[in-house]
């Protein structure tokens, strides 16, 4: 069933901003997503009826509190079809995908690997997903691969037996480019991971918000992801781990509420997923965070990326009938549409990404210009910044059209003064 | 299609500059190097200069920069100005370049002083491209303070 858009952009108060004199069309959702009234609400509702800390209390509020705090863990749980749910919830809450990729690398990969051993990334990773195992290989003198890419920004599976191969110890990938809108066959690499033992994060950050995923089909070991990226707030993130690997996972945080008995000499850890949360977690943003969830489910995952898969499509057809932005424009990414995101990235000679971003905010349209935390893919592009316009299941096809015609005409515009 | 604030930002102007951003040439003596990198964006200014420790004066320089053209134009017509002239003269031109962009007072004396920066003041409704326009300043800064004792 095709959810019905204009109904959903009523439940943004956001969408019917003005910004510079125009309509706001927001269209950097790969940075964050904004937030319908039902999660604003929530977390108003939080603030002004249960607040309270969780865990610890025996008066009402803080029953309450850690009941609905709970009950999202399992709804997240659900929500990437986490196996045997009624044995054990291991989902741990962090500040964001950044800090949940750092908490990996901290505890079991440093744990687990050892010098001469192999992680291998992409090419097109996200700096956090680059720099933590930049620094672990540093440490424990393991060895960091990165999987190169084709001309269409897509990993090149011909190098799949090199660089997976039996000194492979971890697999950290991301599944939907960030800045490329390459979504990756993660199937693939972790069935050949699997086959010679080698342990696999899923970067799920531009692909949990925009796609079923389901950990159970995926047989991954982490899967790691952002509250704020899926209409939920900010200052949230979601670490998986799977069942055999936490259950000997030491924790990297000590403090409060990690804990079952403490002396002066020694402590012992709280039960999974606690023992992995010191300190007085973010309560009101993981109730509001199920109300996100709650939404999205709602509309359905694959309704959600059916849809963005539509706006692509419309934004390719549009350029390929643009022959001016065809000709004065590279769009990165993969041809094959099936193998692309919401996510368009371009680069023009005519004009820095900074300067067209500022013409198109001025006509109301939201785009990030920039490096989208990818340094090392741009410089391999030869580009010091790209423009990225990316879809959520807010935008509509006309919000597409008068981007596309919008970006055409700044590009004109610096053509013009050339 | 664009307003006032853009097309007048946009200007000939600023365009000329940031197609061909002045001083790209190599000088003779390089006595001092200044490197500003924005870290959200990767624009970068680097100035190669020859500083006269005496007169407190610089001699020479070579601009070397990447990045939007309101980056470039503005490191371009500050390395335009800034040769032959006193540290504390640079200073002060900095300093009524940023009471332009704050909306402050401008006087007509400090409007000369400021020569083609002047072109930069629709910039003062344009908040989130400020610093572009100020990063060569940053660069300069880093040399300034040190030889000023």
């Amino acid at each position: 069933m095709n959810p019905n858009i204009a109904q959903i952009r009523k439940d943004f108060p956001i969408l019917s901003t003005i910004v510079n004199d125009k309509k706001l069309v927001y269209l950097d959702n790969a940075a964050t997503t904004q937030k319908p009234i039902q999660v604003i609400n929530k977390l108003t509702d939080y603030y002004k009826n249960t607040n309270s800390n969780v865990h610890r209390g025996v008066h009402t509020l803080s029953g309450k509190a850690t009941d609905e705090f709970e009950d999202v863990r399992i709804k997240v749980a659900k929500f990437i079809n986490v196996p045997n749910l009624k044995q054990l919830n291991p989902i741990i809450w962090t500040r964001n995908t950044t800090e949940s990729i750092n908490i990996v690398s901290m505890t079991w990969a440093n744990d687990n690997l050892e010098e001469n051993d192999e992680i291998v990334v992409t090419a097109m990773e996200h700096h956090s997903n680059l720099i933590p195992w930049q620094r672990l290989c540093q440490r424990k003198k393991t060895k960091l691969r990165i999987f190169p890419l084709n001309e269409d920004q897509e990993l090149d599976l011909k190098y799949l037996d090199e660089y997976i191969n039996p000194n492979t110890k971890l697999v950290s990938i991301v599944h939907s480019s960030n800045s490329m809108g390459t979504i990756n066959p993660i199937k693939t690499l972790i069935k050949k991971a699997k086959s010679i033992n080698a342990k696999v994060l899923i970067d799920g950050a531009q692909s949990v918000p925009h796609m079923p995923i389901d950990v159970t089909d995926l047989d991954c070991d982490f899967l790691v992801f952002s509250a704020h990226k899926m209409l939920g707030p900010t200052g949230l993130g979601i670490l998986y781990v799977k069942e055999d690997i936490i259950q000997n996972l030491e924790p990297h945080f000590l403090g409060g509420e990690m804990v079952l008995d403490v002396s002066y000499e020694s402590a012992t850890w709280n039960d999974i997923p606690m023992k992995f949360e010191a300190g007085t977690p973010n309560i009101a943003d993981v109730i509001a965070f199920g109300a996100a969830i709650d939404y999205l489910n709602d509309i359905g995952m694959s309704n959600i990326r059916e849809h963005e898969l539509g706006l692509a499509k419309f934004a390719l057809n549009t350029i390929e009938e643009n022959t001016y932005l065809k000709n004065n424009s590279i769009l990165y990414g993969p041809k094959n549409i099936t193998n692309r995101s919401g996510v368009l990235t371009f680069h023009s000679d005519i004009a820095h990404p900074h300067d067209l971003g500022t013409l198109l905010d001025n006509e109301g349209i939201a785009v990030r210009t920039g490096h989208h935390c990818t340094m090392p893919l741009m410089k391999s592009l030869g580009i010091p910044a790209s423009l990225r316009a990316s879809f959520y299941i807010y935008n509509t096809e006309e919000e597409i059209s008068k981007f596309l015609e919008c970006f055409t005409n700044s590009l004109r515009f610096f053509d013009n003064v050339r | 299609m664009y307003d006032e604030k853009i097309l007048t930002i946009y200007n000939s102007i600023i365009q000329k500059h940031s197609r061909s951003p002045q001083n790209q040439s190599p000088i003779n003596l390089i006595t001092h190097q200044a490197i500003a990198i924005n870290k959200f964006c990767g624009d970068e200014v680097h100035l190669n200069l020859k500083y006269d420790q005496n007169n407190f004066t610089i001699v020479d320089l070579q601009l070397i920069a990447k990045g939007c053209s309101i980056s470039i134009a503005s490191s371009s017509i500050v390395s335009t100005l800034i040769i032959g002239l006193h540290y504390e003269t640079i200073n002060k031109i900095r300093q009524i370049f940023e009471n332009m962009l704050a909306k402050k007072q401008v006087s007509n004396y400090e409007t000369k002083l400021l020569g083609d920066l002047i072109y930069f003041k629709p910039l003062s409704s344009i908040q989130i491209r400020k610093k572009c326009s100020l990063l060569v300043w940053k660069s300069i800064e880093n040399i300034l303070p040190l030889n000023a004792i």
